[in-house]
This record gives structure tokens, C-alpha cells and sequence, in this order.
């Protein structure tokens, strides 16, 4: 404050030279606020010495938080100074945000002549419908975009017309590499999971019910909705296309009583290798017809579970005829920031009918291979890392001190994002957040401006 | 302050506030326009405002504009308070958004202006310690030097360059991929 003082008692010569060069650092701060661009701020501290030493402290001070990217491409920076901005600049104009798709600032875009991808909540409460069709189809390319480097990858191999109610869920690149590996989860039976190298043919898991997917290391983990666990080992074929080489099931969860294991053959080594070669052709013949296929098995085979489950609550002491609350559990597979552990969040959200909905319980478990089981993470959180989950982009980073944790959610249901941020303050997001369902957001990881 | 009826709340929102320029001119606003800024909020809380006050660091000119920024997002600020705690996202879009669309109307036209008159709004907003305002005018510097090289953004704001040709192509390599 001493300092604003000091700069304008000279009201004269503020008013025709204002000093910008001695704007207080503090003010100089919000404008950087404004500035998301790593490539902008870069800039910025060129200009003169003050507004170089400026630029340094406050990069230096900021908890690096990631953005919420929303479907349109516009999107929020977190934290008590967060604020919103409009679509990313360099997003083509018929581009769909699908998710944040790795590290190093990866987005998935899907380009579709489709516009009520991109309309916001009430533009579509405004137009006649809000469940997409199953009978409409609409072209659609997909592809991998990096707004920091300029970079993008097509998926040429998943492009095509599909039914308005085809849903990409996740779009995960093993690597923040273009042309390395990338898996996606559809919603849909017939292709539950894809892999594809860009620019080469893809192959697609038919009838798993695999809903979330994660690497670790080479190899790609997936689970069901009952928390099975299904690891791919994936390998190219002469021509360079993907292939699902090995799938076996590496943890299996205790069924309910009477129950058939439809999996069971997932669990011997032998057997699945050659049942695989078989799958293969079937594979191939699948992606030549992408269009009719999708439109068929979608309309024959319906929806795979996105593993969020919503029950009644029980507990309550509630007259029957009172509405009960519900409780609403999704999971997120991710792995740990060391990059070697698989871990999976089970998020239960308490749903009242009137007074909205709060989390109950957040658990935490990672997958032991030897053992075959998911083992609780104690207290729910892993000390020194920092949970990010959304359904289509979910990490975890390091968290600014060792001994404590945190977790960050953007959930359909929910409409707080959080519990804490990194430096365990709650934090706010921008009001425009609303224009979205939070669902469809994600995060996104701008690459950090090392000074 | 808690236990303040909503009677209480019209009863305050009616009381006048003078503030007064450092060239000495009065200006009379409600009590919830001024309360915009949290500095004048605390004076009003400490019950120092009779006789008017004082801004020895505003001018006349600077303050008419936050004045009329002010009474703009005063009744902003109280649509505001009714909605927050309004569960549904649905519900809150088709109440508020026209009216914050109107608003985004008024904080583009109340940003035309020259940067001089820029560079007095943010201390003025700094020093009246009004977040909206501060946001605002901050957000319209930061719009105005996205993507522009360092020679566009001292041009624009007639800041003379002190960095030596030796540390400015030191800086300009630690970030290069910014200047191609």
C-alpha cells in the first residue's frame, strides 16, 4: 500500500507518462494472473529489469494447480486468484474438449459437425433435447493437441460417422510422446477399449466391460466395474498396428453368491493366446467397418458401466414415504506419481434430496500383483502426492509438502470440485464452471515456466 | 453482523456515504455502493465516515469511474448472494446469466479508456481495495500483451528498457521457445 502511495503524488505526471515500469509488484502479479501462457509470462519478464524480478517471484509462488478445461475449449485457472478464460486460442473452431490426454499439456479433441457437443447447460435446456440420439449420426475426427508446443496427432484410424450417443470417455496417451502409444475407453460394449499408435491402424477390446484404463510402465491395466483388474500386454504387428498380444486378469474381486465369473477365462495363461489370435482377424474386420459397426453394437449390446453406482441410503431414519438420499460411489483407476504403482479412488458422494450433496467417504486402494488384491491406502490418501481425478483425465503429482495428501475431483454430481488443493486449502472455481456439467471437464497440466 | 435482520440491511443500504477526492471534490453514493471496497467497508465498520472520506490518493476523475463501477456490481453483488447457496447448476444459469451477460456489457465499455487512465484504475482499485475492479482492470493489461514480443509490449506501454543487450539475450535463451 506505502508503495501506491508513493506513486501517485504526482498526479501530473501520472496522467500523461503513467509508470508502468513501477507498476508495485504486487498489481504487476494480478496482471500475471490474467497471463496462463507459460509463452506470455516468458515474454513478459523481457521487458525491463522490475518487471523481470516480478514475473520470477511470482512464478516461483504459485502452487502449480492445473487448469479445468471445459468441453468448449474455454477453461479455469484454480486457486484464490483462479480466473476464467475463453477457448483456447489455438483449439480449431469445431473442437470438442474430451479430456486432458497426458502429461505436458495433452489435450483429446474431437472435431464434429455435431454442435450440441460444444453447447453449454442451457443452451441445450434452451433447444428441445438433451439426450443425444441413437439414431443421428454426425462426422467425427478425433485427435491429440498440445496448445503450449503447437503440436497434434490425428487418430485417423478411429475417425468416422457415428451415432450422437457414442461417447468417448478417456483418451490416455502412455507417454506425453505423439506418436507413442494411446488407449481410449468408449462407452460402448463392442469397442470398450482402443489402441492405437497415430497414424497407424487401431485395435479394439469387444465385450470386457472395461470402463477406466491406466499404464504402468509398458503395459496397460483396466478395470470393470466390479474392480477387476485386466492387464493388456500390448505389441505391434508387421505393419505397425497395435495389437492386444496377452489379456489376463491380474485381480479378480470376490463375486456375490450364485454369481458366474463370465471372466474366468482371462485368468490362464494359455489358453487366452491363442483365443486372442483368433480375435485379432475379428478385430481388423471390425475397424474396416467402423460406422455400421458402432451404430449396430451400440443398439445390440448397450452401455459398458462407468462404474459409478448410485443406491438408496438405507441408513437415513426417514419415513417410507420421504425422499431418501442416495449415495452416488465412482471410481477412478490412475497410477501413483512415482509411475509405478496402480491405484483406484472410490468416491462416495452423499445426495440429499434438498440440501444438494457432500462427499461420505473417499477411499483409497492400491493393486497388489502378487497378492491379486486391491490393499487399502491408509487414511485415504498417499502422503506427498496430490490426487487429480475427473472421469476423462485422472494423475497424481507431487503435493508441496511430503507428509500430507490431497484429493481434487470434477464429478458429474458434484458440483463443489473439491476437497482440498495441494496446500490443503479448499479452493474456488469461477462461476462460468456452471455453463458445463462437471462432469465433462477436465484437467489439464500447463508445463511449468522453470526460471 | 450476523444477526442483522434483512430490515436492517434496506436501512443501511439507504444511509449516504460522502467520499471525497484529493482535489477535493464531494461525491455522495449509497452505503452499498461504497461498500464495494473493502477500505471504505472498514472505515464504516470503525464508524469514522462522518464528515465524509477523505481519498487523498484518487482523483475526482479516477473516482467518478469507480464510483460508476461501483454502483453498477452493487446490485451484481447482492443478485449474487441470493444464488450462491442454489444447489442446481440449471436454476442458477437461467436466473443469473442474462444479468451477467449484461454486466460483461458494461465492464467491456467501462474498460475503454486510455492507458493512462488504465494505470490510476487499478491503484485506485488496489488502494480501495475493490476486488471486482482490480480483476478487471488487471485482466484488460494482461489481454493487451498476450502475444505481443517484449518490443510491441515496452512500445504500448513507454516503459524504457534497462536490461543490459547482454542480460535481455541471456533471458530471451532460458525461455527461447517463447521468441520464435
Amino acid at each position: 500500500m506505502t508503495t501506491t502511495l508513493a506513486v501517485v503524488t504526482s498526479p501530473a505526471l501520472a496522467s500523461s507518462f503513467p509508470p508502468w515500469r513501477d507498476l508495485p509488484p504486487d498489481l504487476l502479479g494480478h496482471v500475471i494472473t490474467h497471463l496462463p501462457f507459460p509463452g506470455d509470462r516468458a515474454r513478459l519478464r523481457a521487458v525491463c529489469r522490475a518487471w523481470h524480478a516480478v514475473v520470477r517471484e511470482h512464478t516461483c509462488h504459485q502452487l502449480l494447480l492445473p487448469w479445468v478445461v471445459l468441453p468448449d475449449g474455454s477453461f479455469c485457472t484454480a486457486g484464490d486468484d483462479g480466473a476464467f478464460f475463453p477457448p483456447i486460442p489455438s483449439l480449431p473452431d469445431d473442437a470438442t474438449c474430451l479430456g486432458g490426454a497426458g502429461a505436458g499439456g495433452w489435450l483429446a479433441l474431437d472435431r464434429t459437425d455435431a454442435p450440441r457437443r460444444r453447447m453449454s447447460l442451457l443452451d441445450k435446456i434452451r433447444g428441445d433435447t438433451l439426450e443425444p440420439s441413437g439414431n443421428v449420426r454426425h462426422r467425427h475426427a478425433y485427435l491429440l493437441h498440445n496448445p503450449f508446443i503447437s503440436g497434434a496427432a490425428e487418430l485417423d484410424a478411429i475417425a468416422g460417422d457415428v451415432v450422437e450417443a457414442f461417447e468417448i470417455r478417456k483418451v490416455l496417451m502412455r507417454s506425453g510422446i505423439p506418436d507413442d502409444i494411446v488407449a481410449i475407453t468408449t462407452h460402448c460394449r463392442a469397442c470398450s477399449v482402443i489402441v492405437l499408435r497415430p497414424g497407424k491402424g487401431a485395435s479394439v477390446l469387444r465385450y470386457l466391460p472395461v470402463f477406466d484404463v491406466a499404464f504402468v510402465g509398458d503395459r496397460l491395466y483396466g478395470i470393470t466395474h466390479d474392480e477387476d483388474l485386466i492387464a493388456f500386454d500390448l505389441a505391434e504387428d508387421g505393419n505397425g498396428k497395435l495389437v492386444f498380444a496377452k489379456i489376463k486378469r491380474v485381480i479378480k474381486q470376490p463375486l456375490a453368491d450364485g454369481e458366474e465369473d463370465l471372466w474366468s477365462y482371462l485368468d490362464d495363461d494359455d489358453e487366452e493366446q491363442g483365443e486372442d489370435e483368433d480375435e485379432d482377424d475379428e478385430e481388423q474386420e471390425f475397424i474396416d467397418e467402423w460406422p455400421n459397426q458402432i451404430e449396430d453394437s451400440f443398439n445390440t449390446y448397450g452401455k459398458v458401466s462407468d462404474g459409478t453406482v448410485n443406491v438408496e441410503d438405507t441408513e437415513g431414519e426417514k419415513a417410507d414415504d420421504e425422499p431418501k438420499d442416495h449415495i452416488i460411489t465412482t471410481r477412478y483407476l490412475l497410477r501413483s506419481s512415482n509411475g509405478e504403482e496402480l491405484l483406484i479412488a472410490r468416491h462416495h458422494v452423499q445426495s440429499t434430496p434438498f440440501s444438494g450433496a457432500y462427499t461420505r467417504e473417499f477411499e483409497l486402494f492400491r493393486a497388489d500383483l502378487d497378492s491379486g488384491k486391491w490393499v487399502p491406502v491408509a487414511h485415504g490418501g498417499l502422503a506427498g502426492e496430490a490426487l487429480f481425478l475427473s472421469r476423462s483425465f485422472s494423475t497424481s503429482t507431487s503435493a508441496y509438502e511430503a507428509s500430507t495428501s490431497a484429493v481434487c475431483i470434477l464429478q458429474r454430481a458434484w458440483t463443489t470440485c473439491s476437497t482440498r488443493d495441494p496446500g490443503g486449502r479448499a479452493f474456488s472455481l469461477p462461476w462460468q464452471r456452471k455453463l458445463f456439467s462437471s462432469g465433462f471437464m477436465t484437467w489439464l497440466f500447463p508445463p511449468e515456466l522453470v526460471l | 453482523m450476523a444477526s442483522a435482520g434483512s430490515g436492517d440491511e434496506k436501512a443501511a443500504a439507504a444511509a449516504m456515504i460522502t467520499l471525497i477526492s484529493s482535489d477535493n471534490e464531494k461525491f455522495e453514493v449509497t452505503e452499498a455502493t461504497a461498500t464495494l471496497s473493502q477500505t471504505i467497508r472498514h472505515m464504516i465498520e470503525d464508524g469514522c465516515t462522518d464528515g465524509g472520506v477523505p481519498l487523498p490518493n484518487v482523483t475526482s476523475k479516477i473516482l467518478a469511474r469507480v464510483i460508476e463501477y461501483c454502483k453498477k456490481h452493487a446490485t451484481a453483488a447482492a443478485g449474487e448472494e441470493g444464488s450462491s447457496s442454489s444447489f442446481s447448476d440449471a436454476a442458477f444459469l437461467e436466473v443469473d446469466r442474462a444479468f451477467l451477460e449484461e454486466l460483461e456489457e458494461f465492464d467491456d465499455a467501462f474498460l475503454e479508456v486510455d492507458r493512462a487512465t488504465l494505470f490510476d484504475l487499478i491503484l485506485a482499485a488496489n488502494y480501495l481495495d475493490i476486488k471486482g475492479l482490480l480483476n478487471l482492470t488487471c485482466q484488460k493489461v494482461a489481454d493487451s500483451v498476450k502475444g505481443k514480443t517484449p518490443e510491441q509490449i515496452r512500445e504500448m506501454y513507454n516503459i524504457v528498457n534497462d536490461l543490459t543487450p547482454e542480460e535481455e539475450a541471456e533471458i530471451r535463451r532460458e525461455t527461447q521457445w517463447a521468441f520464435e
